[in-house]
């Protein structure tokens, strides 16, 4: 409790809360435009926060983090076009009400579902990852080695094709091989040039591949990505009565939210579709939903903010990402020497306990700037693309330029990009490339050190309490994606019956 | 192979072509200790796993049937290669020209390819996001931005 307080005494002081507000303000808004996400939004922000303190960096980061997933709530209300992929399920009863006339209301009730299942996230958070990582300080290769596989599993949930996705995660672990060997610093890959001696500079890649790819492909197709709206859209928060009529769809889904972000790979998409069929099934008037009701609302808002919080604690406990966003932003740790894992917490206390109450705080701010700059998101939404795709390309540009004052780093950026765009026009989605470049060392590393450690006889694994079990579950993770079709197509078909 | 897009098999053929010169060259890395666990077994188990899966997806898109709807709509090679054009020439023109000329003359090349034919935003966009990126970056976070060569470096100092 007292390092929470030393926490919150850190986070409040004006700087830090400034970068909470600026976070959750930049976060909404890169939500709210299709097209740029909260992955896209922390990789360009990366580069700036080089010269922030590393608490005041992580709090932007993560404040962008959450603000991206409410942001994507404002556009699937409004044209049934989810700013990002876990607002989908937002769409379901956020556009009927916006065809009734009431988008005020249900982008209100998206804030507020959003907020608070952002807060019980990060109290969540605060509250297990000290236990957890308690728990992994006692941890060896072996056990890094199988939780690092576990994270790795991430990689068949994400994308159309699981081949696709598997060769997308491939190719990041080898990108991640590129440079000096930690173990014996032999040069692996590196054809004599220098600046990859200490590897790929990793925002350059990310930069590159999310932010120049995603424009491109805007580039090759013309689109203009403006969205008008006659309506006049502001916030109507909801009331105390419509909050007591959804208390258990909002409760059940901060629950659910939480525990699915927790888990690596399953992510806040299927968290929102999990809490919105879950609302369905406990629900007296099943009917209703899908006509336009503020309680589908809240059931996805809240279990897909809520899972913000639960990614981060494989994060900062094992150094394990727990979404493709996570992923990104260890990058911004990465860069200030901070190495996610159990150490963290006895190493970098202050930092930890501030990031929480920064999260925390970050929330609150999300709700003040969404109920704010409602308006400001809705005209960002009518800007051309062409001024905003301009603006991408110099920010992408200097932010690989900044992060080393290298300009090699520029044309990785310019590689990656191309490369990036490729991927995407034949559906090889990208994060599986994040996430093996930044699970590639310790994978490997936890690998070979396994190998030594147990005499080369690698089965032997197994054989150990957690490393055994946790391998197992890591080896039934690969079914997940067989698992989630046959919910999603199960969700949408039940929504589909009961829509008139 | 008939209403396929052929582009679907490039990558995975590049990316063998890539793995196998890469497995070539594990061969070439230097180390003395553990031989068995040494810098080469990682990526070498990496790269088989990638030949293999690119081998699945080949033989699995020859015997795939592709509806045409879901066909995809075919790329504008021209305006790829000029997207592509400008920004070699901004990262390449950077080193030389510095940043502010460099910023100024990609930003209203940019919104020209991305079809933007308002006069003042033309002229007011390009100014302000680069002297916006400029203050952030050097005044704000202290990183000195590219000045150029010549008379070009005279002019980057002039806004220091």
């Amino acid at each position: 409790m007292d390092l929470f307080l030393i926490g919150l005494k850190t986070a409040v002081e004006p700087y830090y809360l400034s970068m909470a507000f600026i976070g959750a303000f930049l976060g909404v808004a890169f939500g709210a435009i299709p097209g740029i996400n909260a992955i896209i939004g922390v990789a360009l922000l990366i580069p700036i926060t080089v010269s922030l303190d590393p608490i005041a960096a992580f709090i932007l980061l993560g404040a962008v983090y959450t603000g991206g997933a409410v942001g994507g709530a404002f556009p699937a209300i409004l044209f049934k076009i989810p700013g990002a992929p876990e607002a989908a399920a937002t769409t379901f009863d956020g556009y009927p009400l916006a065809k009734k006339g009431q988008a005020s209301k249900a982008i209100g009730m998206a804030l507020f579902a959003s907020t608070t299942g952002g807060m019980f996230g990060v109290l969540c958070l605060s509250f297990f990852s000290p236990q957890l990582a308690k728990i992994a300080l006692s941890f060896s290769a072996q056990e890094y080695f199988a939780f690092a596989l576990l994270g790795l599993t991430i990689i068949v949930s994400i994308g159309q094709s699981v081949l696709k996705s598997i060769i997308s995660g491939l190719f990041g672990l080898i990108l991640a091989t590129v440079g000096l060997d930690k173990l014996t610093t032999a040069e692996r890959f590196t054809f004599g040039i220098k600046p990859i001696f200490g590897g790929f500079e990793f925002v350059s890649i990310i930069i590159g591949a999310f932010a120049i790819g995603e424009v491109l492909e805007r580039i090759q197709t013309k689109e203009s990505g403006a969205f008008t709206t006659k309506e006049k859209v502001s916030t109507k928060l909801p009331s105390l009565t419509e909050i007591l009529e959804c208390k258990w769809t909002l409760l059940r889904s901060y629950i659910i939210g939480t525990i699915i972000g927790i888990l690596p790979g399953v992510g806040a998409t299927t968290a929102s579709f999990f809490g919105y069929n879950e609302a369905v099934r406990f629900s007296k008037h099943p009917e209703k939903f899908g006509t336009g009701i503020l309680e589908g609302v809240a059931a996805c808002e809240a279990a897909d903010n809520a899972a913000v919080g639960g990614a981060l604690v494989p994060l900062l406990t094992l150094g394990i990402p727990g979404s493709a966003t996570t992923a990104v932003m260890v990058g911004g740790l990465l860069i200030h020497g901070i190495i996610p894992g159990p150490l963290l917490f006895v190493e970098q206390t202050k930092f930890v306990y501030s990031f929480f109450s920064g999260m925390f705080i970050a929330q609150i701010a999300m709700l003040i700037c969404g109920m704010i700059g409602v308006k400001i998101f809705v005209k960002i939404l009518n800007w051309q693309y062409s001024i905003l795709g301009a603006v991408i390309l110099v920010l992408c540009v200097i932010g690989s330029y900044a992060m080393r004052n290298n300009y090699f780093d520029m044309w990785v950026m310019l590689a990656f990009g191309v490369i990036g765009y490729y991927m995407n026009r034949y559906e090889y989605p990208l994060p599986p490339l994040v996430i093996g470049l930044v699970l590639g060392d310790l994978v490997e590393t936890s690998f070979r050190r396994t190998l030594i450690l147990q005499d080369y006889q690698f089965f032997t694994i197994f054989t150990r309490p957690v490393s055994g079990p946790i391998l197992i579950f890591a080896i039934l993770a690969l079914f997940y994606p067989a698992f989630r079709k046959y919910y999603v197509s199960k969700v949408v078909r039940k929504k589909s019956q009961s829509s008139p | 192979m008939k209403g396929k897009d052929k582009g679907e098999f490039v990558i995975p053929i590049i990316l063998i072509a890539f793995s196998v010169f890469l497995y070539a060259n594990t061969y070439t890395f230097k180390f003395e200790t553990y031989p068995k666990a040494g810098p080469q077994i990682w990526p070498r188990s990496v790269l088989v796993l990638l030949i293999l899966t690119s081998l699945i997806l080949i033989f699995k898109l020859s015997f795939e049937i592709v509806e045409e709807e879901k066909q995809k709509p075919k790329t504008m090679w021209g305006m790829m290669l000029k997207g592509i054009s400008i920004l070699f020439l901004y990262i390449f023109s950077m080193e030389y020209l510095g940043y502010i000329l460099s910023t100024l003359s990609f930003t209203l090349l940019a919104m020209l390819m991305l079809g933007n034919k308002k006069k003042f935003q033309l002229i007011i966009v390009p100014l302000m996001s680069t002297f916006l990126v400029f203050l952030l970056f050097n005044y704000g976070m202290f990183i000195p931005l590219p000045k150029g060569v010549w008379i070009f470096r005279t002019f980057s100092l002039f806004f220091q």
